[in-house]
Protein backbone atom coordinates (compact mmCIF):
# COMPACT_ATOMS: atom_id res chain seq x y z
CA UNK A 1 0.00 0.00 0.00
CA UNK A 2 2.51 2.36 -1.09
CA UNK A 3 0.45 5.21 -2.26
CA UNK A 4 0.90 9.33 -1.49
CA UNK A 5 -2.96 8.92 -0.77
CA UNK A 6 -5.01 6.19 -0.36
CA UNK A 7 -9.00 6.72 0.22
CA UNK A 8 -10.76 3.37 1.29
CA UNK A 9 -15.02 3.56 1.32
CA UNK A 10 -15.29 7.25 2.18
CA UNK A 11 -18.64 8.67 3.32
CA UNK A 12 -19.11 12.22 3.85
CA UNK A 13 -22.16 13.74 5.01
CA UNK A 14 -22.29 17.63 5.20
CA UNK A 15 -25.28 18.66 7.40
CA UNK A 16 -27.37 16.06 7.03
CA UNK A 17 -26.74 15.38 3.02
CA UNK A 18 -24.63 12.79 1.52
CA UNK A 19 -21.39 13.93 -0.69
CA UNK A 20 -19.27 11.48 -0.69
CA UNK A 21 -20.67 8.10 -1.45
CA UNK A 22 -18.19 5.34 -1.03
CA UNK A 23 -15.17 7.05 -2.75
CA UNK A 24 -11.88 4.53 -3.09
CA UNK A 25 -8.68 6.27 -4.07
CA UNK A 26 -4.98 5.30 -4.63
CA UNK A 27 -2.92 8.12 -5.60
CA UNK A 28 0.91 6.97 -6.29
CA UNK A 29 3.48 9.51 -5.76
CA UNK A 30 5.32 11.91 -7.70
CA UNK A 31 2.72 12.27 -10.38
CA UNK A 32 0.06 15.09 -11.63
CA UNK A 33 -3.28 13.44 -10.45
CA UNK A 34 -6.21 14.85 -11.77
CA UNK A 35 -10.01 14.60 -10.37
CA UNK A 36 -12.23 16.04 -13.02
CA UNK A 37 -15.92 16.08 -12.81
CA UNK A 38 -19.08 18.46 -13.15
CA UNK A 39 -19.94 20.87 -10.42
CA UNK A 40 -21.59 19.17 -7.23
CA UNK A 41 -19.91 16.04 -7.85
CA UNK A 42 -17.97 16.42 -4.94
CA UNK A 43 -14.35 17.25 -5.57
CA UNK A 44 -13.50 19.80 -3.61
CA UNK A 45 -15.09 18.20 -0.27
CA UNK A 46 -13.18 15.08 -1.53
CA UNK A 47 -10.07 17.32 -1.55
CA UNK A 48 -11.01 19.32 1.73
CA UNK A 49 -11.55 15.76 2.95
CA UNK A 50 -7.75 14.70 2.98
CA UNK A 51 -6.38 17.30 4.83
CA UNK A 52 -9.12 17.91 7.33
CA UNK A 53 -9.64 21.23 6.35
CA UNK A 54 -12.99 20.34 5.89
CA UNK A 55 -13.30 19.94 10.08
CA UNK A 56 -13.89 23.77 10.11
CA UNK A 57 -17.37 23.23 8.57
CA UNK A 58 -20.60 22.57 10.64
CA UNK A 59 -22.28 19.67 10.93
CA UNK A 60 -20.05 17.49 8.67
CA UNK A 61 -19.55 13.54 9.16
CA UNK A 62 -16.48 11.47 7.53
CA UNK A 63 -16.63 7.45 7.59
CA UNK A 64 -14.44 5.45 5.79
CA UNK A 65 -10.10 5.58 5.59
CA UNK A 66 -8.10 8.00 4.26
CA UNK A 67 -4.22 7.79 4.57
CA UNK A 68 -1.94 10.12 3.67
CA UNK A 69 1.79 9.45 3.32
CA UNK A 70 1.84 6.14 5.81
CA UNK A 71 -0.54 9.20 8.27
CA UNK A 72 -4.22 7.86 9.77
CA UNK A 73 -6.14 10.96 8.73
CA UNK A 74 -8.66 10.87 10.65
CA UNK A 75 -7.67 8.34 13.79
CA UNK A 76 -8.20 9.68 16.54
CA UNK A 77 -4.94 10.33 17.63
CA UNK A 78 -3.75 12.14 14.67
CA UNK A 79 -3.36 15.85 15.53
CA UNK A 80 -5.50 18.06 11.92
CA UNK A 81 -2.45 20.70 12.36
CA UNK A 82 0.26 18.01 11.80
CA UNK A 83 -1.96 16.24 8.54
CA UNK A 84 -1.76 19.61 7.20
CA UNK A 85 1.99 20.49 7.32
CA UNK A 86 2.54 17.51 5.52
CA UNK A 87 -0.62 18.27 2.79
CA UNK A 88 -0.19 21.28 0.72
CA UNK A 89 -3.44 23.57 -0.25
CA UNK A 90 -4.07 25.92 -3.11
CA UNK A 91 -8.05 27.28 -3.46
CA UNK A 92 -9.70 27.97 -5.95
CA UNK A 93 -9.71 31.75 -5.31
CA UNK A 94 -6.52 33.21 -4.87
CA UNK A 95 -5.66 34.09 -0.97
CA UNK A 96 -2.68 35.50 0.27
CA UNK A 97 -3.13 37.03 3.84
CA UNK A 98 -4.32 40.58 2.35
CA UNK A 99 -2.80 42.54 5.05
CA UNK A 100 0.65 40.42 4.77
CA UNK A 101 3.37 41.36 2.86
CA UNK A 102 4.94 39.00 -0.15
CA UNK A 103 8.05 37.69 1.59
CA UNK A 104 5.43 37.09 4.89
CA UNK A 105 3.13 35.24 3.38
CA UNK A 106 5.54 33.12 2.42
CA UNK A 107 7.56 33.05 5.63
CA UNK A 108 4.43 32.41 7.83
CA UNK A 109 3.79 29.01 6.97
CA UNK A 110 7.22 27.83 7.83
CA UNK A 111 8.48 30.63 10.60
CA UNK A 112 5.12 29.49 12.96
CA UNK A 113 5.40 26.38 12.96
CA UNK A 114 9.50 26.54 13.55
CA UNK A 115 10.80 24.76 10.30
CA UNK A 116 13.61 27.15 10.06
CA UNK A 117 16.15 27.90 12.97
CA UNK A 118 17.38 31.37 11.48
CA UNK A 119 16.52 34.64 9.70
CA UNK A 120 19.01 33.89 6.85
CA UNK A 121 17.44 29.93 6.73
CA UNK A 122 13.83 31.51 6.38
CA UNK A 123 15.19 34.26 3.54
CA UNK A 124 16.65 31.04 1.79
CA UNK A 125 13.61 29.31 2.41
CA UNK A 126 11.42 31.65 0.53
CA UNK A 127 13.49 32.66 -2.18
CA UNK A 128 13.88 28.91 -2.56
CA UNK A 129 9.52 28.55 -2.33
CA UNK A 130 9.03 31.89 -4.97
CA UNK A 131 11.55 30.67 -7.25
CA UNK A 132 9.80 27.08 -7.25
CA UNK A 133 6.43 29.63 -8.30
CA UNK A 134 8.38 31.30 -10.84
CA UNK A 135 7.73 34.32 -8.76
CA UNK A 136 10.63 35.62 -7.69
CA UNK A 137 12.13 37.42 -10.65
CA UNK A 138 9.13 39.79 -10.25
CA UNK A 139 8.82 39.87 -6.77
CA UNK A 140 12.53 40.05 -5.79
CA UNK A 141 12.93 44.16 -5.11
CA UNK A 142 9.22 44.43 -3.70
CA UNK A 143 9.33 41.54 -1.32
CA UNK A 144 8.20 44.33 1.46
CA UNK A 145 4.73 44.93 -0.56
CA UNK A 146 1.73 44.02 0.07
CA UNK A 147 0.44 40.57 -1.37
CA UNK A 148 -2.87 42.15 -2.66
CA UNK A 149 -0.81 44.41 -4.72
CA UNK A 150 -0.06 41.22 -7.03
CA UNK A 151 -2.21 40.43 -10.02
CA UNK A 152 -4.16 37.59 -9.72
CA UNK A 153 -2.11 35.05 -11.72
CA UNK A 154 1.05 36.26 -9.64
CA UNK A 155 -1.45 36.10 -5.91
CA UNK A 156 -2.01 32.26 -7.34
CA UNK A 157 1.35 31.85 -7.60
CA UNK A 158 2.39 33.31 -4.02
CA UNK A 159 -0.31 31.02 -2.29
CA UNK A 160 1.55 27.71 -4.65
CA UNK A 161 4.90 29.55 -3.22
CA UNK A 162 3.50 29.80 0.37
CA UNK A 163 2.21 26.05 0.16
CA UNK A 164 5.85 25.05 -1.31
CA UNK A 165 7.78 26.81 1.78
CA UNK A 166 6.02 23.90 4.06
CA UNK A 167 7.88 21.63 2.17
CA UNK A 168 5.13 19.59 2.01
CA UNK A 169 4.85 15.49 0.86
CA UNK A 170 1.24 16.57 -0.98
CA UNK A 171 -0.01 19.47 -2.84
CA UNK A 172 -3.49 19.79 -3.38
CA UNK A 173 -5.00 22.67 -5.80
CA UNK A 174 -8.80 23.31 -6.03
CA UNK A 175 -9.29 24.85 -9.40
CA UNK A 176 -6.48 26.89 -9.04
CA UNK A 177 -7.09 28.71 -12.55
CA UNK A 178 -10.45 29.28 -12.10
CA UNK A 179 -10.41 32.64 -11.79
CA UNK A 180 -7.32 33.19 -13.72
CA UNK A 181 -6.78 34.59 -17.71
CA UNK A 182 -5.38 32.42 -20.36
CA UNK A 183 -2.25 33.43 -20.11
CA UNK A 184 -1.73 32.82 -16.39
CA UNK A 185 -3.87 29.79 -16.74
CA UNK A 186 -0.87 28.47 -19.39
CA UNK A 187 1.72 29.66 -16.55
CA UNK A 188 -0.02 27.91 -13.69
CA UNK A 189 -0.13 24.69 -16.16
CA UNK A 190 3.11 24.68 -16.82
CA UNK A 191 4.29 25.22 -13.09
CA UNK A 192 2.12 22.05 -12.12
CA UNK A 193 3.94 19.59 -14.32
CA UNK A 194 7.45 20.81 -13.28
CA UNK A 195 6.15 20.30 -9.47
CA UNK A 196 5.55 16.80 -9.97
CA UNK A 197 9.28 16.01 -9.45
CA UNK A 198 8.89 17.47 -5.38
CA UNK A 199 5.47 16.60 -4.52
CA UNK A 200 2.36 14.69 -5.23
CA UNK A 201 0.13 16.87 -7.01
CA UNK A 202 -3.91 16.48 -7.04
CA UNK A 203 -5.33 18.95 -9.17
CA UNK A 204 -9.01 18.84 -8.64
CA UNK A 205 -10.52 20.52 -11.79
CA UNK A 206 -14.21 21.02 -13.92
CA UNK A 207 -11.93 21.57 -17.04
CA UNK A 208 -11.45 17.92 -18.65
CA UNK A 209 -9.38 19.57 -21.27
CA UNK A 210 -6.73 21.21 -17.99
CA UNK A 211 -6.40 17.63 -16.84
CA UNK A 212 -5.66 16.41 -20.35
CA UNK A 213 -2.75 18.85 -20.49
CA UNK A 214 -1.25 18.46 -17.00
CA UNK A 215 -2.46 15.49 -15.58
CA UNK A 216 -0.47 11.28 -15.13
CA UNK A 217 -3.84 10.15 -14.11
CA UNK A 218 -7.44 11.09 -13.78
CA UNK A 219 -9.94 10.48 -11.54
CA UNK A 220 -13.69 11.17 -13.21
CA UNK A 221 -16.36 12.19 -10.23
CA UNK A 222 -20.23 12.10 -10.48
CA UNK A 223 -22.71 12.65 -7.92
CA UNK A 224 -20.29 11.84 -4.81
CA UNK A 225 -18.37 8.98 -6.64
CA UNK A 226 -15.53 8.05 -8.45
CA UNK A 227 -16.53 5.95 -11.75
CA UNK A 228 -13.64 5.77 -13.34
CA UNK A 229 -9.67 6.15 -12.93
CA UNK A 230 -6.52 5.65 -14.98
CA UNK A 231 -3.95 7.13 -16.85
CA UNK A 232 -4.68 9.92 -18.79
CA UNK A 233 -4.00 8.51 -21.95
CA UNK A 234 -6.44 5.36 -21.53
CA UNK A 235 -9.29 7.56 -20.00
CA UNK A 236 -9.10 9.70 -22.77
CA UNK A 237 -9.16 7.48 -25.71
CA UNK A 238 -11.08 5.04 -24.39
CA UNK A 239 -13.09 5.72 -21.73
CA UNK A 240 -14.73 2.89 -20.06
CA UNK A 241 -17.80 4.69 -18.64
CA UNK A 242 -20.34 6.42 -20.68
CA UNK A 243 -20.85 9.49 -18.96
CA UNK A 244 -16.99 10.13 -18.81
CA UNK A 245 -17.37 10.19 -22.58
CA UNK A 246 -19.81 12.13 -22.63
CA UNK A 247 -17.90 14.69 -20.05
CA UNK A 248 -14.42 14.71 -21.56
CA UNK A 249 -16.34 15.61 -25.14
CA UNK A 250 -18.21 18.51 -23.80
CA UNK A 251 -21.57 17.20 -23.93
CA UNK A 252 -22.49 18.26 -20.11
CA UNK A 253 -20.46 19.60 -17.32
CA UNK B 1 -37.60 58.60 -14.27
CA UNK B 2 -38.06 62.17 -13.88
CA UNK B 3 -39.75 61.15 -10.08
CA UNK B 4 -37.65 59.02 -9.13
CA UNK B 5 -34.36 61.67 -9.93
CA UNK B 6 -36.73 64.42 -7.73
CA UNK B 7 -37.23 61.87 -4.95
CA UNK B 8 -33.40 61.18 -5.20
CA UNK B 9 -32.76 64.63 -4.73
CA UNK B 10 -34.80 65.30 -2.27
CA UNK B 11 -34.03 62.42 0.23
CA UNK B 12 -30.40 64.22 -0.71
CA UNK B 13 -30.93 67.38 0.82
CA UNK B 14 -33.22 65.80 3.82
CA UNK B 15 -30.10 64.11 4.36
CA UNK B 16 -28.04 67.11 4.33
CA UNK B 17 -29.82 68.81 6.35
CA UNK B 18 -29.75 66.66 8.91
CA UNK B 19 -26.12 66.65 9.02
CA UNK B 20 -25.69 70.06 8.79
CA UNK B 21 -28.36 70.24 12.01
CA UNK B 22 -25.86 67.47 13.66
CA UNK B 23 -23.04 69.42 13.28
CA UNK B 24 -24.64 72.77 14.00
CA UNK B 25 -26.10 71.21 17.25
CA UNK B 26 -22.28 69.99 18.44
CA UNK B 27 -21.21 73.40 17.63
CA UNK B 28 -23.60 74.85 19.65
CA UNK B 29 -22.57 72.94 22.43
CA UNK B 30 -19.28 73.48 22.25
CA UNK B 31 -20.01 77.18 22.29
CA UNK B 32 -21.87 77.15 25.16
CA UNK B 33 -19.08 74.99 27.13
CA UNK B 34 -16.27 77.59 25.55
CA UNK B 35 -18.43 80.56 26.61
CA UNK B 36 -19.64 79.18 30.63
CA UNK B 37 -16.27 78.80 31.17
CA UNK B 38 -14.31 81.60 29.81
CA UNK B 39 -15.15 83.88 33.21
CA UNK B 40 -12.59 80.83 34.81
CA UNK B 41 -10.41 80.66 31.65
CA UNK B 42 -9.99 84.13 31.65
CA UNK B 43 -9.18 85.39 35.78
CA UNK B 44 -6.64 81.78 36.31
CA UNK B 45 -5.67 80.54 32.45
CA UNK B 46 -4.47 76.93 32.60
CA UNK B 47 -4.07 77.37 36.23
CA UNK B 48 -7.12 74.93 37.28
CA UNK B 49 -5.72 72.28 34.91
CA UNK B 50 -2.47 72.39 36.99
CA UNK B 51 -3.34 72.74 40.46
CA UNK B 52 -5.40 70.76 42.97
CA UNK B 53 -6.87 72.82 45.23
CA UNK B 54 -11.33 72.55 46.03
CA UNK B 55 -11.32 75.51 48.24
CA UNK B 56 -15.02 76.80 46.97
CA UNK B 57 -15.01 79.60 50.14
CA UNK B 58 -11.84 81.43 48.97
CA UNK B 59 -13.17 80.81 45.04
CA UNK B 60 -9.85 78.70 44.13
CA UNK B 61 -10.68 76.09 41.68
CA UNK B 62 -7.70 73.75 40.66
CA UNK B 63 -9.07 70.44 39.47
CA UNK B 64 -6.08 68.68 38.19
CA UNK B 65 -7.52 66.21 40.85
CA UNK B 66 -10.33 65.34 38.65
CA UNK B 67 -8.38 65.60 35.37
CA UNK B 68 -5.82 63.39 36.48
CA UNK B 69 -9.07 60.89 38.23
CA UNK B 70 -10.77 60.49 34.85
CA UNK B 71 -7.35 59.96 32.66
CA UNK B 72 -5.96 57.30 35.15
CA UNK B 73 -9.55 55.25 35.49
CA UNK B 74 -10.63 55.49 32.20
CA UNK B 75 -7.05 54.49 30.99
CA UNK B 76 -6.96 51.56 33.34
CA UNK B 77 -10.68 51.05 32.15
CA UNK B 78 -9.15 50.66 28.43
CA UNK B 79 -6.68 48.14 29.25
CA UNK B 80 -8.67 45.92 30.67
CA UNK B 81 -11.33 46.05 28.69
CA UNK B 82 -8.53 45.32 25.72
CA UNK B 83 -8.31 42.41 27.70
CA UNK B 84 -12.22 41.69 28.52
CA UNK B 85 -13.48 42.27 25.43
CA UNK B 86 -11.02 40.66 22.53
CA UNK B 87 -11.41 37.81 25.17
CA UNK B 88 -14.95 37.41 25.23
CA UNK B 89 -14.98 38.22 21.44
CA UNK B 90 -12.84 35.34 20.68
CA UNK B 91 -14.40 33.31 22.70
CA UNK B 92 -17.38 33.74 20.80
CA UNK B 93 -16.26 33.56 17.40
CA UNK B 94 -13.91 30.66 17.69
CA UNK B 95 -15.40 28.22 20.38
CA UNK B 96 -19.20 29.27 21.17
CA UNK B 97 -21.09 26.85 19.10
CA UNK B 98 -23.30 28.26 16.74
CA UNK B 99 -26.62 27.09 17.84
CA UNK B 100 -25.63 28.79 21.56
CA UNK B 101 -24.43 32.11 19.97
CA UNK B 102 -27.48 33.75 19.80
CA UNK B 103 -28.25 33.11 23.73
CA UNK B 104 -24.60 34.67 24.29
CA UNK B 105 -25.30 37.57 21.96
CA UNK B 106 -28.26 38.27 24.10
CA UNK B 107 -27.08 38.30 27.21
CA UNK B 108 -24.32 40.62 26.11
CA UNK B 109 -26.72 42.91 24.49
CA UNK B 110 -28.52 43.43 27.81
CA UNK B 111 -25.50 44.29 29.53
CA UNK B 112 -24.83 46.74 27.35
CA UNK B 113 -28.47 48.44 27.63
CA UNK B 114 -28.61 47.94 31.49
CA UNK B 115 -28.74 51.28 33.08
CA UNK B 116 -25.30 52.84 34.30
CA UNK B 117 -26.79 53.77 37.76
CA UNK B 118 -27.48 49.53 38.06
CA UNK B 119 -24.03 49.49 38.09
CA UNK B 120 -23.13 51.73 40.22
CA UNK B 121 -25.24 50.21 42.97
CA UNK B 122 -23.92 47.01 42.61
CA UNK B 123 -20.21 48.60 41.73
CA UNK B 124 -20.83 50.09 45.37
CA UNK B 125 -23.32 47.52 46.99
CA UNK B 126 -20.58 44.15 45.68
CA UNK B 127 -17.66 44.85 43.87
CA UNK B 128 -16.02 47.89 46.25
CA UNK B 129 -16.22 45.61 49.38
CA UNK B 130 -15.12 43.11 47.40
CA UNK B 131 -12.20 44.52 45.92
CA UNK B 132 -11.36 46.17 49.47
CA UNK B 133 -11.56 42.62 51.63
CA UNK B 134 -9.65 40.60 48.36
CA UNK B 135 -7.12 42.76 46.47
CA UNK B 136 -6.84 46.53 48.71
CA UNK B 137 -6.51 45.42 51.87
CA UNK B 138 -4.16 42.60 51.48
CA UNK B 139 -2.25 44.60 48.96
CA UNK B 140 -2.14 47.36 51.49
CA UNK B 141 -0.79 45.04 54.14
CA UNK B 142 1.89 43.88 52.24
CA UNK B 143 3.23 47.35 52.47
CA UNK B 144 2.14 49.11 48.77
CA UNK B 145 -0.18 51.30 50.48
CA UNK B 146 2.54 53.81 50.26
CA UNK B 147 2.38 53.34 46.56
CA UNK B 148 -1.32 52.44 45.57
CA UNK B 149 -2.66 54.52 48.65
CA UNK B 150 -5.39 53.57 51.38
CA UNK B 151 -9.09 51.96 50.58
CA UNK B 152 -11.68 53.51 52.60
CA UNK B 153 -14.17 51.70 54.33
CA UNK B 154 -16.23 51.39 51.84
CA UNK B 155 -13.82 50.34 48.72
CA UNK B 156 -14.85 53.57 47.07
CA UNK B 157 -12.11 53.62 44.64
CA UNK B 158 -10.54 55.01 41.83
CA UNK B 159 -9.58 51.37 41.28
CA UNK B 160 -13.40 50.39 41.97
CA UNK B 161 -14.71 52.98 39.58
CA UNK B 162 -11.88 51.52 36.78
CA UNK B 163 -12.85 48.23 36.73
CA UNK B 164 -16.61 49.11 37.03
CA UNK B 165 -15.70 51.07 34.20
CA UNK B 166 -14.24 48.57 32.36
CA UNK B 167 -16.95 46.19 32.77
CA UNK B 168 -19.44 48.77 31.26
CA UNK B 169 -17.83 49.04 28.33
CA UNK B 170 -16.57 45.46 27.70
CA UNK B 171 -20.06 44.88 25.74
CA UNK B 172 -19.69 47.72 23.54
CA UNK B 173 -16.58 46.97 22.43
CA UNK B 174 -16.41 43.39 22.51
CA UNK B 175 -19.93 43.50 20.09
CA UNK B 176 -17.59 45.65 17.43
CA UNK B 177 -14.68 42.96 17.80
CA UNK B 178 -17.12 39.79 17.31
CA UNK B 179 -18.86 40.73 14.18
CA UNK B 180 -15.55 41.76 12.71
CA UNK B 181 -13.97 38.42 14.02
CA UNK B 182 -17.10 37.09 12.43
CA UNK B 183 -16.19 38.93 8.93
CA UNK B 184 -12.70 37.27 8.33
CA UNK B 185 -13.38 35.64 5.24
CA UNK B 186 -13.50 32.15 5.27
CA UNK B 187 -10.65 31.68 2.48
CA UNK B 188 -7.97 33.47 4.52
CA UNK B 189 -9.26 31.56 7.54
CA UNK B 190 -8.68 28.17 5.30
CA UNK B 191 -5.30 29.59 4.00
CA UNK B 192 -4.37 29.85 7.77
CA UNK B 193 -5.38 26.74 8.86
CA UNK B 194 -4.08 24.86 5.38
CA UNK B 195 -0.61 26.35 6.65
CA UNK B 196 -0.91 23.86 9.70
CA UNK B 197 -1.45 26.40 12.11
CA UNK B 198 -3.51 25.66 15.03
CA UNK B 199 -6.58 27.10 16.34
CA UNK B 200 -4.41 29.98 19.23
CA UNK B 201 -2.26 30.77 16.15
CA UNK B 202 -5.00 31.33 13.63
CA UNK B 203 -6.79 33.70 16.09
CA UNK B 204 -3.72 35.45 16.97
CA UNK B 205 -3.26 36.37 13.26
CA UNK B 206 -6.67 37.18 12.42
CA UNK B 207 -6.41 39.64 15.51
CA UNK B 208 -3.63 41.36 13.61
CA UNK B 209 -5.61 41.10 10.26
CA UNK B 210 -8.74 43.20 12.67
CA UNK B 211 -6.64 45.76 14.38
CA UNK B 212 -8.55 48.69 13.03
CA UNK B 213 -11.38 47.62 13.91
CA UNK B 214 -9.66 46.79 17.95
CA UNK B 215 -8.88 50.48 18.03
CA UNK B 216 -12.02 51.56 16.87
CA UNK B 217 -13.30 49.25 19.78
CA UNK B 218 -11.05 50.99 21.72
CA UNK B 219 -11.63 54.55 21.10
CA UNK B 220 -15.21 53.84 21.80
CA UNK B 221 -14.68 52.45 25.04
CA UNK B 222 -12.56 55.29 26.08
CA UNK B 223 -14.87 57.61 25.38
CA UNK B 224 -17.68 55.64 27.01
CA UNK B 225 -15.06 55.55 30.19
CA UNK B 226 -14.35 59.53 30.15
CA UNK B 227 -17.81 60.31 29.97
CA UNK B 228 -19.52 57.80 32.14
CA UNK B 229 -21.21 59.75 35.29
CA UNK B 230 -23.96 58.46 37.17
CA UNK B 231 -22.01 54.75 37.86
CA UNK B 232 -18.58 56.60 38.71
CA UNK B 233 -20.13 59.27 41.02
CA UNK B 234 -21.46 56.55 43.06
CA UNK B 235 -18.17 54.40 43.40
CA UNK B 236 -15.12 56.53 43.24
CA UNK B 237 -15.39 58.05 46.62
CA UNK B 238 -15.76 61.64 45.69
CA UNK B 239 -12.77 63.40 47.49
CA UNK B 240 -10.31 65.46 46.42
CA UNK B 241 -7.22 63.25 45.82
CA UNK B 242 -4.55 65.02 44.91
CA UNK B 243 -2.27 61.63 44.51
CA UNK B 244 -4.95 60.34 41.97
CA UNK B 245 -2.61 57.56 40.31
CA UNK B 246 -2.79 55.98 44.07
CA UNK B 247 -5.61 54.24 42.65
CA UNK B 248 -6.46 52.12 45.83
CA UNK B 249 -7.49 55.86 47.42
CA UNK B 250 -10.93 57.42 46.69
CA UNK B 251 -10.80 60.11 44.44
CA UNK B 252 -12.84 61.93 41.81
CA UNK B 253 -13.25 62.00 37.77
CA UNK B 254 -14.11 65.35 36.20
CA UNK B 255 -17.82 63.94 35.38
CA UNK B 256 -17.86 62.47 38.81
CA UNK B 257 -16.74 66.56 40.37
CA UNK B 258 -19.20 68.11 38.10
CA UNK B 259 -22.03 65.68 39.60
CA UNK B 260 -21.48 66.21 42.86
CA UNK B 261 -20.49 70.06 42.54
CA UNK B 262 -22.87 71.85 40.50
CA UNK B 263 -25.79 71.70 42.84
CA UNK B 264 -23.61 73.92 45.11
CA UNK B 265 -22.24 75.98 42.42
CA UNK B 266 -25.31 78.60 42.38
CA UNK B 267 -23.51 79.46 45.85
CA UNK B 268 -19.97 80.51 44.24
CA UNK B 269 -19.35 82.97 41.62
CA UNK B 270 -16.38 80.67 39.85
CA UNK B 271 -17.64 77.26 40.85
CA UNK B 272 -19.97 77.14 37.54
CA UNK B 273 -17.16 78.56 35.25
CA UNK B 274 -14.53 75.93 36.78
CA UNK B 275 -17.30 73.16 36.30
CA UNK B 276 -17.72 74.11 32.34
CA UNK B 277 -14.19 74.57 32.25
CA UNK B 278 -13.44 71.08 33.39
CA UNK B 279 -16.27 69.86 30.89
CA UNK B 280 -14.45 71.28 28.10
CA UNK B 281 -10.95 69.64 28.55
CA UNK B 282 -13.11 66.43 29.18
CA UNK B 283 -14.89 66.98 25.65
CA UNK B 284 -11.50 67.72 23.96
CA UNK B 285 -9.55 65.04 25.84
CA UNK B 286 -12.47 62.53 24.20
CA UNK B 287 -12.21 64.22 21.20
CA UNK B 288 -8.47 63.96 21.04
CA UNK B 289 -8.36 60.56 21.85
CA UNK B 290 -11.18 59.13 19.65
CA UNK B 291 -8.97 60.88 17.00
CA UNK B 292 -5.66 59.65 17.20
CA UNK B 293 -6.84 55.97 17.55
CA UNK B 294 -9.22 56.38 14.74
CA UNK B 295 -5.94 57.97 12.49
CA UNK B 296 -3.33 54.97 13.76
CA UNK B 297 -6.22 52.90 12.51
CA UNK B 298 -6.41 54.00 9.65
CA UNK B 299 -2.99 54.71 8.81
CA UNK B 300 -1.69 51.13 9.53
Amino acid sequence: MDYAVYVKDLWVSIGGREILKGVNLEVPRNVVFAVMGPSGSGKSTLLRTLNRILDLYEGVSVRGRVVVEGIDVYDSRTDPPAVRRLVGMVFQMPNPIPNLSIYDNVALGPKINKLVRSRKELDELVRWALEKAYLWNEVEDRLDAPASKLSGGQQQRLCIARALAMKPRVLMMDEPTSNLDAVATAEIEKLIIELKRDVTVILVTHNSFQASRVADHVAFMYDGQILEVGPTGRVFTRPAHKLTERYITGKFG
Amino acid sequence: MRASTKRTADLFALNSLFNAVLILSVALVVAVLLLESLPMIYRDGIGPLVTSVWNPAREEYGFLFALGGTLVTASLALLLSLALSVGSAVMYAEFVPPSLRPVVRNLMDLAASMPSVIYGLWGLRVLSPFLRNHLMEPLSALGLSGILGTPSPAGTSLLSASILLAIMVTPFASAIIRERLLAVPQHVREALYSLGLTKPEVVLIELRYIRRSVLTAMAVSFSRAVGETAAVAMVVGNTVNPNFFRVFSPGYTISSLIADQYPNAEAYYYMAPALFYAALVMFAIGLAVNLALLRYGETR
